[in-house]
């Protein structure tokens, strides 16, 4: 029962014993400061005591003395404020990433839930759809049908798996970019091309400029431009627009949907590992929370800019800027 | 109904919902499709079912809350869950908000195909055992039935022949005496209606039998209408 408690509300205990702690070391400060403090106006007043005032140097040896008294308050001062800082430094260093790790575990949590839907949907239609191949008698229609809706699942359950596998690599630093001048026109036109397979139903409308060409990893910018059309495909109804242009030396891609768009305060967290709206159990859509940051990630890595709009007229605009090279 | 049964089909996954359907329709049974909570609530309340297999993970209203809000209003139609939700307290809560079964994807055809016929099987076995009458003949107050002949004796006396809906309706009236019988179960068993239309014909009835067996048909003793929900008979 308390192991169940402290779960619930770790964050809480873990924020409570952080401030216990941080304003204990704080109050310790304070307190031997000012008992340094006491010590050393003590430690003055005695040695004035023990000084004769017939003397003939009684002036020098009193500077002396003060100056001493004036030395350490410098010195305690200057010692406790440099401790003060640092204590503050590290105290918000470890605030944060406490915090950080802790909201990280949550989403985790979230996205095992949102993974093991994404994960076994597939499975259960592949499996399914076999199985009623074997047993049933069906029509050429019919079976053509069952086996693009499994094609369509193994997709989607290899681009899923792409997804984990390289965020993971992405996440560890174990992932070196093998950059190389691609044909990027051509890439672009290649993942609309299996889109337009997969999702005869939808529209997808195409302005690419030809011949433009950017120095990346394939693999990973397809992963990217798919998960960018995948996300417009699952989060709207509409239309989606997809835009290759060159302008000077940069490659401009543009990935634009007309549906709800996305709310000003969540542009910025969609980008975020596991980040997903809404509650696990009746969200409109699929996902795993993992696409977006991927993208991000690996625009970062090229050294590029992933940005997200609105559309005119309603629905989001993903904009990749990637810097071109010169095809000889 | 010669169909095997009437099932709900509640899942959003397009591809499982297709193929589900497929084989559903090809077992013999007739099947409405929802793709969310709320399209299950709103066709629950329109049609009867003999089944409704129901998705956990969906937009807008989740299988659970759809099982709970369904519970409400009724107990009897069986509901099997089909979820990607493998974990044991998982099944408890399904089980805990009133489905009858549980069923984890991804699953086997053919074990699916079997829970579906058992419990779309057990719920006509129930469903008939409560609208049966055992006995030939009932007395209602000074008047008589007799089932066999399918002919009435009024309370004034005179011998009325009655249809077979006439029959039907008073046998399950009688069968479920002291409890409310919907509109929508007296359409379903009399009528062999699934969907429920809106028609005043269930009321016609209720005047004749109030002609033949209350003396007094403004205050009626043994039929009485209750007002948004169905028929009662007492003895």
């Amino acid at each position: 029962m308390p192991l169940t408690f402290y779960k619930k509300y770790r964050l809480k205990v873990v924020t409570l014993v952080f401030w216990v702690l941080l304003v204990y070391i704080i109050a310790a400060l304070i307190w031997w400061f000012i008992s340094l403090w006491q010590q050393n106006e003590l430690m003055f007043q005695l040695r004035l005591l023990e000084l004769n005032k017939d003397m003939p140097d009684y002036e020098k040896m009193y500077n002396d003395i003060e100056g001493y008294r004036q030395r350490k308050i410098s010195q305690y001062i200057g010692e406790g404020v440099t401790f003060l800082c640092i204590i503050l430094l590290g105290a918000i260093f470890v605030y944060r990433a406490t915090r950080k790790q802790i909201k990280l575990n949550r989403q985790q949590q979230n996205f095992m839930m949102a993974v093991t839907h994404e994960l076994k949907t597939p499975i259960a239609i592949t499996r399914l759809n076999l199985e009623t191949l074997q047993r049933r008698k069906l029509n050429e229609q019919q079976i053509q049908l069952l086996v693009n809706n499994t094609l369509v699942e193994s997709d989607r359950l290899n681009q899923l798996v792409s997804n984990i596998l390289i965020s993971s690599q992405l996440e560890a630093g174990a992932y070196n970019l093998h950059k190389q001048p691609l044909h990027f026109s051509e890439l672009v036109t290649q993942v609309i091309a299996a889109f337009e397979q997969r999702y005869p139903q939808r529209t997808f409308t195409q302005v690419i400029q030809p011949n433009v060409y950017v120095l990346g990893e394939a693999v990973l910018l397809q992963l990217v431009m798919s998960n960018l059309i995948e996300n417009a495909v699952k989060y709207t109804q509409s239309d989606i627009t997809i835009r290759l242009s060159q302008s000077h030396h940069n490659a401009v891609l543009q990935v634009a949907d007309c549906g709800t768009g996305i709310p000003d305060d969540e542009k910025r967290k969609i980008f975020e590992k596991f980040y997903r709206t809404g509650n696990e159990n009746t969200r409109n859509s699929k996902g795993t929370g993992l696409g977006l940051f991927i993208c991000k990630k690996v625009i970062t890595d090229h050294k590029g800019n992933l940005t997200v709009n609105d559309t005119s007229g309603g629905g989001a605009t993903f904009t990749i800027t990637l810097s071109t090279v010169t095809h000889e | 109904m010669s169909k095997k049964g009437n099932i709900l089909l509640v899942e959003d996954e397009e591809s499982l919902h297709h193929t589900l359907k497929l084989n559903l329709e090809l077992e013999g049974y007739e099947i409405t499709s929802a793709y969310n909570g709320t399209q299950a609530i709103q066709a629950f309340e329109k049609e009867y079912f003999d089944l409704i297999v129901m998705d956990v993970m969906m937009p807008e209203i989740d299988g659970l809350q759809a099982t709970e809000t369904i519970r409400v209003h009724n107990s009897e139609t069986p509901i099997l869950i089909l979820s990607a939700k493998a974990s044991g307290s998982d099944r408890v809560a399904g089980l805990k908000k009133g489905a009858d079964d549980y069923l984890t994807k991804p699953f086997h055809l053919e074990e699916l195909l079997l829970r579906v016929e058992k419990l779309v099987n057990k719920n006509k076995k129930i469903q008939t055992k409560e609208n049966t009458l055992e006995e030939d003949s009932v007395t209602i107050g000074t008047a008589k039935v007799d089932f066999k002949a399918q002919t009435a004796t009024t309370w004034q006396g005179e011998l009325v022949s009655l249809s077979s809906k006439e029959a039907m309706l008073l046998k399950l009236l009688i069968a479920n005496k002291n409890e409310v019988v919907t509109r929508e179960k007296i359409l379903q068993v009399v009528w062999g209606y699934n969907v429920y239309p809106n028609t005043r014909t269930i009321d016609n009835f209720i005047l004749n039998f109030r002609k033949y067996f209350e003396p007094d048909s403004r205050h009626p003793q043994y039929f009485h209408s209750v007002r948004g929900m169905g028929y009662k008979f007492t003895p």
